[in-house]
């Protein structure tokens, strides 16, 4: 078993350690949460039947560990959930996030509702795969595909129509 | 000639229309700006090294191996030594009734 736990380390642990941090939005509580993840595998690894797909099982014990993480409010930092409200008086004094050259990844993500931000972020963690990230989520594919197109266009026409009103090229 | 809808004009990327449209062009060149920015925070990233090891650790700490317990072997060894000395016990004194009941029968 020994064994197999270190595979699965060896082999997920940077998968886990993403899906956490775009769920809490700061690398040190996404180690401490993918660390309570990994634990929680070795735990319950000896009575792993197999019935799911051993990534399903491993996803579904990652995104527990941090919502559990979310819950017990050890999170200083905000996730990237909630981020919006907190970062919306940041944004008001920050002018010009639609400036020519690329925007700033964070003020991007507060434009977007809740539920596209995660996808988002995954999305280029993960290279760009939407099977990984449908995989990681637990969502269908085609959700996740729908998520990230409405979410590009959204925040596209929304930076072009701000440097074309604003006159920036 | 009327704009595409979005989904047409990111499939065929900066093809004839875009080139001579002002607003399509911004459009293309936005979302560009928005890729390139999530790839420049996102992409890349993996777990700190020390991840592994605190796993390593904590499993450690939280579940150590079990020592097997030598217990059981040293009852084991006690039932059976008992068992031995009851017999060198009783075997002398019942030996000669043994073979008096023995020797009548025959």
């Amino acid at each position: 078993m020994e064994e197999e736990f270190e595979r699965i380390v060896r082999e997920y642990r940077d998968k886990i350690f993403r899906l956490a941090y775009s769920m809490l939005g700061d690398r040190g509580a996404a180690e401490e949460a993918a660390q309570d993840a990994l634990v929680r595998v070795w735990k319950g690894l000896a009575g792993f039947r197999a019935e799911s797909s051993l990534s399903t099982w491993i996803y579904s014990i990652t995104r527990n560990a941090c919502l559990t993480a979310l819950a017990r409010g050890r999170l200083r930092t905000a996730s990237l959930e909630d981020a919006a409200p907190r970062r919306e008086v940041e944004r008001r004094a920050t002018a010009d996030w639609f400036a020519a050259g690329p925007p700033d990844a964070a003020a991007l993500l507060d434009r977007l509702p809740a539920k596209y931000r995660q996808v988002v972020a995954l999305f280029y963690m993960q290279e760009k795969s939407y099977d990984e990230v449908a995989s990681m989520l637990g969502l269908p594919v085609g959700t996740v595909k729908t998520y990230l197109f409405r979410a590009r266009k959204s925040l596209a026409e929304e930076l072009a129509s701000e440097r074309v009103r604003k006159g920036v090229a | 000639m009327a704009c595409p809808d979005f989904e047409d004009l990111v499939r065929g990327g900066a093809g004839d229309h875009a080139a001579h449209c002002e607003e399509c062009r911004a459009l293309l060149d936005a979302l560009a700006d928005v890729d390139a920015t999530f790839e420049a925070a996102f992409a890349g990233i993996s777990a700190p090294p020390s991840l592994a090891a605190g796993v390593r650790a904590r499993v450690a700490r939280e579940f150590p191996v079990r020592r097997l317990s030598v217990l059981p072997e040293v009852l084991d060894f006690i039932g059976w030594a008992a068992v031995f000395a009851l017999a060198a016990i009783l075997l002398p004194r019942f030996l000669p009734l043994l073979n008096a009941a023995i020797a009548s029968l025959s």
